[in-house]
């Protein structure tokens, strides 16, 4: 076994990987950058050294200053985390090349499963479920109508080149292929300079369902069961449950036995996700694939009971993986909810800054991984996930109801965060009964989901004599800790104390 | 402590005459006055900024701090959460308070303002444009994300201060509505 391990990485994912390696008795190394020195994940490690200046490209991206530090500490393995260098194949080979393990699965299953036309191509040869459609750029109006009509509408136009929703065409007839194709292909053009479209099955209210695998360098591969991630904004997954309201036993069955095939076939090892898309009748395709730990891997640990990271760590290390696939269990219910620094109230702004007060949710059933500490200052360069808020309970209505318990006592002031939106998630009625698909939030927050009802006059009330303490406490002098304390502050007081002179003797 | 307060939430402004009375030593309350009506809470200052009140028996706790960039006035305007709801509270002291006015302007010209440092991607409107409330004005990125700035209010946007592409400070100006 490893004795060091690096951690590639920063936040909550760094600190949860340290946290496996401590109680694997293994010494632990974190790379910083500039505006990261006062971070938990540097503040938790047993060694730490800086490795640039705040832009990811000029630390965190860096392959040569982590592999410099991994010398320098004398690291004999390095856990990339996800995200950053995570699925970088570059990285997983230059550390093979300096003799150090990477926590991850080989470079040849990388590289394969990393590009989405490849993955996609040798899961069809397989014979495993795709999205139909064709993989390749479309020439030609006739070509794209002889293909939608081999698939059948709706179908669905994207740019090769694409991402972000540009370029992105839905045709629900053929009537309206004609002038999609042409949108698609001028909007491609406009956003990437390249305006070759192709064309794939249009899904209607799919659930993005994903499939945990685990395997080891031996060829011995396993599933943990699915992981419900429909809840997403702006392609982001925000809430995630496992197991998933839509999948029975068998669903689980047949979705992990193609997940472990596509895993097989790409010669995979370590841990690695793979996304299907399930539509209403319970007919999925591969979507793509992670090979990577993902953010949402707790709610999985929770209910199998397998600790995926320190599984990650043997599996590098050469051990052979100790679980059969009979020895799985589910048991219970968990759900995630991504703790973000963006004001929920005001178009999900972001929400920098320094958190001035941080009371976390505890007792029966919690878990939270967390990258914060009240006092610390949210930088800005990096994503502004602050935690994972994670629970368990021995069914899906129970776990709920902790959830909404949790978030209630979940207090975070200074910053904003989404806490009020999952609030109301929780409660939607749809959320409640299971009824999930990737249009969910754009859904409820068209329908008014952050509106605010108005407040009672007590609050109002309580709001005003709130203010009058403050005042009468401490003559409305900040909080301690509520801003920084900077040179302008005490400018701003000294200009105030001489506007208002019958002030300057203190309080009155 | 007489006060003239404004409570404002929204687009929804309260004033009051407020007043923190007497501390009643023998049961530990707090007496205070909302414009006519006197009422009494149970008052405990948790940590600096927080404070938890009992109401006839139903707890709240408030959470109190400045505007960011605002200096500290000791009249405020504070940020006041209670609850999921926050609210901005400004109390003066008509004695000695000269300034006129309310610091919050709901209406007359408004300056749009970084709400923290990022670059300005894209511009969505144009001088002399009319906007709605709600609109989006322009789109920032920090964090890693596209975020769109919107309108406060309904308006016509007199100015615009930067172009496309520029960084911004937090509290820069972007743009001028009247």
């Amino acid at each position: 076994m490893f004795r060091k391990i690096l951690i590639a990485n920063r936040g909550e994912i760094a600190v949860r990987v340290m946290r496996a390696c401590r109680e694997m008795d293994i010494r632990t190394v974190a790379v910083f950058s500039d505006v990261d020195r006062k971070s938990l994940h540097v503040r938790y490690a047993d060694e730490a050294y800086l490795i640039g200046p705040a832009p990811s490209t000029e630390s965190y991206l860096r392959i040569d200053r982590i592999l410099d530090a991994a010398r320098r500490s004398g690291a004999e393995a390095i856990h990339p985390g996800y995200g950053f260098l995570a699925e970088n194949s570059d990285f997983a080979r230059a550390c093979e090349d300096a003799g150090i393990a990477f926590i991850g699965p080989p470079v040849s299953a990388m590289e394969l499963m990393g590009s989405k036309t490849a993955s996609r191509r040798a899961v069809l040869e397989a014979g495993l479920p795709v999205v139909p459609g064709a993989d390749r750029n479309l020439e030609s109006l006739e070509e794209v109508r002889h293909i939608a009509g081999e698939i059948g509408y709706p179908v669905m136009l994207k740019a090769s080149a694409g991402g972000g929703g540009k370029g992105l065409r839905m045709v629900r007839e053929e009537s309206e292929l004609e002038s999609a194709y042409r949108t698609a292909r001028s909007e491609a053009q406009n956003a990437f300079n390249d305006s070759a479209v192709y064309l794939e099955k249009y899904i209607e209210h799919p659930r993005h369902v994903e499939i945990q695998i685990l395997g080891d360098r031996r060829g011995h591969l396993i599933h943990l069961g699915e992981r419900e991630c429909s809840l997403q904004r702006r392609h982001q997954k925000v809430v995630e449950e496992c197991p998933s309201p839509a999948v029975n036993d068998d669903l689980r069955r047949r979705m992990g036995e193609t997940a472990v095939r596509i895993g097989k076939l790409a010669g995979y090892a370590n841990a690695g996700t793979v996304e299907f898309l399930l539509d209403p009748q319970g007919d999925f395709y591969f979507l793509e694939m992670n090979t990577r730990l993902q953010v949402e891997h707790p709610v999985t640990e929770l209910v199998t009971g397998i600790d995926l990271v320190k599984e990650q760590v043997r599996i590098a290390a050469g051990e052979r993986l100790a679980w059969r696939q009979e020895d799985v269990r589910m048991r219970g219910a968990a759900i995630e909810c991504r703790i973000y620094a963006e004001d929920a109230a005001n178009n999900f702004f972001p929400s920098p800054g320094r958190i001035a007060r941080l009371q976390a949710p505890a007792g029966p059933g919690i878990r939270r991984d967390s990258g914060v500490y009240e006092g610390w200052q949210v930088p800005l360069e990096y994503d502004p996930l602050l935690s994972k808020l994670a629970v368990w309970a021995t069914d899906r209505a129970e776990a709920l109801a902790r959830m909404r318990r949790a978030l209630g006592e979940y207090e975070i002031q200074g910053i904003r965060t989404n806490i009020p939106f999952f609030r109301r998630v929780l409660e939607h009625p749809d959320f409640v009964a299971g009824r999930l698909d990737t249009g969910f939030i754009d859904r409820v927050l068209a329908a008014g989901l952050m509106e605010e009802e108005p407040p009672s006059e007590e609050e109002e009330r309580v709001a005003l004599l709130a203010a009058l303490l403050h005042v009468e406490r401490n003559g409305g002098a900040e909080p301690a800790g509520a801003t920084d304390r900077n040179a302008w502050k005490h400018a701003g007081r000294r200009a105030l104390l001489q506007r208002c002179p019958e002030r300057a003797g203190g309080r009155s | 402590m007489k006060f003239h307060a404004r409570l404002h939430r929204g687009s929804k402004t309260l004033e009051r005459e407020v007043e923190l009375v007497a501390h009643d030593t023998a049961n530990g309350l707090r007496r205070f006055r909302i414009a006519s009506q006197t009422a009494e809470a149970h008052c405990e200052e948790i940590t600096p900024g927080v404070y938890s009140v009992l109401m006839d028996g139903r707890p709240y706790e408030a959470y109190i701090s400045n505007r960011p960039g605002d200096p500290p006035g000791h009249d405020g305007p504070f940020h006041v959460v209670v609850g999921l709801r926050r609210y901005l509270v400004e109390l003066r002291d008509p004695r000695r308070w000269r300034r006129t006015g309310s610091s919050i302007e709901a209406e007359g010209p408004q300056e749009i303002v970084a709400p923290m440092p990022g670059r300005i991607v894209k511009i969505l409107v144009t001088e002399g444009q009319e906007v709605k409330g709600d609109q989006g004005l322009l789109v920032i990125e920090a964090m890693k994300m596209q975020n769109e700035l919107r309108a406060p209010r309904a308006g016509r946007v007199e100015r615009v201060y930067l172009a496309e592409g520029r960084g911004v400070e937090a509290g820069a100006r972007l743009l001028r509505l009247v």
